[in-house]
């Protein structure tokens, strides 16, 4: 019923798990019979190189995980939002997308496997030894796949079945995301391991040593960060998958569908967007805290044009989901030209914003040139490179996307509640004083030692902002509970650059992922296991920005083409929408019913 | 295949072109393994030999430049040390890149003063790893640009040592005689390599402070065959652990 070829996909998915299962226990046994013989510590693959393969399955294996961790999120989000709103839409759009999962779940196996193969076959002395460290989490890996596909199951299919039950659907789908939760944080721990290892002593217990190695310092907040980012990619792909479907749209319904999905895809994908630059300091704080020649490595070494590109990235992602915000505000909404000069002022402050997030701080510079600017900065744009202008920056471009939404939110509608002038009062004055005390922080920030800044200032900054955040919402939520329809929001007379602006955010996010997927990995320069392990293999280099955007930018095509895959596969079953609906040409008004 | 697909595939295509076209437009900058490096002690004849030596390795392996300045920065992470060299003894330049967190400063922004300890990576331990040699030349490099004395001799550069082959047991039998006393085996020359264990034994090291080291003496109280006998026993002995 709920189609015939997402099934196919799944008979791949145990075959796949079992083979990898017994290939890593047999590669457990084989370590601990502490075999003599001497050990092969690299194979190589001719004429691509091992690195470049295992890279290139790495990522994709990394942003399919994403994907089917991200997707279950928003589906289960929509879920409950039509079960709180009564809009049988979000039921239709999570289940559609919930029929995603099966093939898409069965493809990152896939991936999971092959990178396995290919580690223990490429690089077995690593592999020996984080076998021989994290062991015993394979065992909870392969229970919590267990978990998860079982759940899966009888979340997918019976989803018509439980339409009478819907909050055991709904406790079903956060079984769903509680397990996938958890099949995300156990590779987390053997990656994180990689990059910040700790010493156990001998003779400590197996277990407290396992929970030691894993419990490492970046695991915790690479695990919030990675969750919120596969929020945002789940969000992202969905409003790009809309905006595509929406260009092939010919009838009214489904203009009126495929608008409405790309607003939702966007709306959650900045839901997601706007938390995520403060799990990202976390985490490099965590870095910094670890080791400073890391982070530095990162943020000021060889990395630092990294960095940049990334601030440009995120820059266009924050300016094409507003972007997307002020089309719908202008074409959806009836007289919503006269919005224009508030979005005006909007993007004025998010460029300069954004001008000052991608100043670099500290470049790689020859001894003449560090001498001729006084050290690796610039004399005068080096003062807006340092993190307080940057978290400056940030907060700010944060609140001004909320604003942003808040005005779509709230646009074509009248409050009625007697409250209201009140309320309105006290959301300026909270936007005021937080975004002139942001400023004030960032400022004095260069005044103090780092440790007040990092601790004190940065903190409260975040915190100010997420406080706006969390009042803000439910209070203009309460506020428009019963509010007057002013202006009329017609659905499905988006412009065409509108869908292009959500595929452009889709792949964004994409890109950036495959661009801190790099980070990561180069920032142990040349060590497999940071100060521990050395990479003594012809590829312990990290290449050059120039032929490593290159692979990011082939295994984000990849991806796309993957999940344009897994999209058709899953959209086989479907049968043609609306036969009777009325064809409308591009560009023509589609009234609300 | 429907135009508005080839014509989304295609604005993909540009945008991930742009980017990589970006990507290979800014400076290109890889990041190297240290290479073995090469401190040719025989060819360091003098002291501005060892400058050069230190100067290529503050910017190379030591990768001091990635937060020190040389000249005032408003923007560094990490002190200037255009003239630290000049104004520090040579113990204390040893001793804050080998333990940067022994001495407290005091911070008299506060009121009281509150003490910190300098952050700064161990250099003698990995990532950076530099050894003794390394770190006499960093030394001698951060003299001569500070306009002090440079009180680092190339006399005092450890010969590296490249093939120990002497008597195990006899080394034991000599550790158990002369070593035990102060040092279990177990513990005994971890994270140093032949050439530095060599110098923490036989040779008094340089800059750590006044106290006389309570190996003084060593290099006329053992004879070279001894020596050979000793650190064969030690390094065995760091392989049977490190196993």
């Amino acid at each position: 019923m709920h189609g015939r070829t997402p099934d196919n996909g799944w008979r791949w998915v145990w075959p796949a798990l079992a083979a990898a299962l017994v290939l890593v226990l047999t590669a457990s046994w084989a370590y601990a019979q502490g075999e003599a013989a001497p050990q092969v510590e690299y194979r190589d693959v001719p004429f691509f190189g091992s690195r470049n393969l295992i890279w290139i399955v790495a990522q994709l294996h990394l942003l399919l995980g994403g994907f089917v961790l991200g997707v279950p999120i928003f589906a289960w989000l929509c879920e409950i939002i039509g079960v709180r709103t009564g809009d049988p839409r979000y039921d239709k759009l999570a289940k559609e997308f919930t029929k995603l999962l099966t093939s898409a779940y069965a493809t990152t196996a896939i991936f999971g496997a092959i990178l396995l193969f290919l580690l223990i076959a490429l690089y077995p002395k690593l592999m020996s030894y984080l076998t021989d460290a994290f062991y015993p989490t394979f065992g909870l890996y392969a229970l919590l796949f267990l978990l998860e596909t079982a759940t899966l199951y009888l979340y997918w299919y019976g989803w018509d079945a439980m339409q009478d039950r819907k909050r055991l659907h709904l406790f079903l789908g956060f079984l769903l995301n509680l397990f996938a939760l958890f099949i995300m944080a156990v590779p987390n721990a053997w990656a994180t391991f990689q990059a910040s290892p700790v010493i156990v002593a001998e003779g400590t217990g197996l277990w407290e040593k396992t929970w030691a190695l894993v419990n490492n310092p970046t695991w915790m907040p690479v695990n919030v960060h990675r969750f919120i980012a596969n929020i945002v990619l789940g969000g992202f792909i969905c409003g790009a998958y809309a905006g595509i479907r929406y260009l092939g749209s010919t009838t009214r319904e489904e203009r009126e569908h495929y608008d409405w999905m790309g607003y939702i895809g966007n709306f959650i994908g900045i839901f997601g967007l706007l938390p995520l630059p403060f799990a990202g300091y976390w985490l490099m704080r965590e870095v910094y805290m670890y080791s400073q020649e890391m982070g530095i490595t990162l943020m000021g070494g060889f990395l630092a044009w990294l960095f940049i590109m990334q601030a440009v990235l995120i820059g266009i992602l924050f300016l094409g989901a507003n972007y997307y915000f002020w089309l719908g505000l202008v074409h959806r909404l009836e007289a919503g030209v006269e919005y224009r000069k508030y979005v005006l002022g909007v993007l004025t402050v998010l460029m300069l914003c954004f001008g000052v997030w991608l100043t670099p701080h500290s470049l790689v510079a020859s001894l003449e040139e560090a001498r001729k600017m006084g050290g690796a900065h610039h004399p005068v744009l080096g003062v807006l490179g340092v993190m307080s202008a940057k978290m400056t920056v940030v907060n700010i471009m944060i609140l001004f996307t909320f604003i942003s939404f808040i005005m779509y939110w709230r646009a074509g509608k009248q409050a009625t509640v007697k409250w209201a002038k009140a309320a309105n009062v006290f959301i300026v004055a909270l936007f005021t004083i937080v975004s002139v005390a942001v400023i004030v922080l960032g400022v004095w920030g260069y005044f103090v030692p780092a440790i007040v800044r990092i601790n004190r200032f940065s903190t409260t900054q975040v915190l100010l902002v997420l406080f706006v955040l969390v009042t803000v919402t439910p209070l203009v939520g309460a506020m428009l509970k019963s509010a007057k329809v002013t202006k009329k929001m017609t659905w499905g007379q988006m412009p065409v650059r509108a869908q292009y602006a959500l595929v452009l955010n889709a792949v964004t996010v994409v890109l950036t992922m495959t661009l801190m997927g790099y980070a990561r990995s180069a920032s142990r320069v040349h060590w497999h296991i940071y100060g521990v392990m050395q990479d003594t293999s012809p590829y312990a280099f990290s290449p050059a920005f120039g032929f490593a955007g290159l692979f990011m930018a082939l295994c984000t095509f990849l991806f796309c083409m993957i999940v344009l895959f897994i999209f058709w596969v899953a959209s086989m079953g479907a049968h043609p929408a609306a036969e009777k609906s009325v064809h409308v040409p591009m560009g023509k008004s589609v009234p609300v019913k | 295949m429907p135009w508005y697909f080839v014509k989304v595939m295609g604005f993909v295509v540009l945008f991930l072109s742009a980017f990589v076209y970006i990507a290979r437009s800014i400076p290109q900058t890889d990041s190297q393994p240290p290479a073995e490096f090469a401190f040719d002690v025989a060819v360091i004849k003098t002291k501005q030999d060892l400058v050069k030596v230190g100067q290529n390795i503050f910017f190379g392996k030591g990768k001091c430049a990635l937060c020190h300045s040389i000249g005032p920065s408003e923007t560094a992470r990490c002190p200037n040390l255009e003239f630290k060299g000049g104004q520090l003894t040579r113990g204390f330049l040893y001793e804050s890149l080998t333990q940067p967190s022994k001495y407290i400063y005091m911070d008299y922004r506060f009121s009281p003063p509150k003490p910190f300890a300098a952050k700064m990576p161990v250099i003698n331990k990995p990532p950076i790893g530099l050894n003794e040699n390394e770190i006499l030349a960093v030394i001698a490099f951060l003299q001569n640009m500070g306009g002090g004395e440079i009180t680092v001799d190339p006399s005092e550069l450890i010969l590296p040592v490249t093939h120990v082959s002497g008597d195990a047991e006899a080394g034991r039998r000599l550790f158990a005689k002369a070593c035990t006393t102060c040092h279990a085996v177990a513990s005994t020359g971890r994270g140093k390599d032949e050439t530095a264990l060599r110098q923490a034994i036989f040779y008094v090291s340089a800059g750590r402070g006044d106290k006389p080291s309570p190996h003084q003496g060593f290099d006329q109280r053992f004879s070279i065959k001894e020596a050979n006998d000793l650190l064969t026993f030690l390094l065995a002995q760091r392989v049977a652990a490190a196993n």
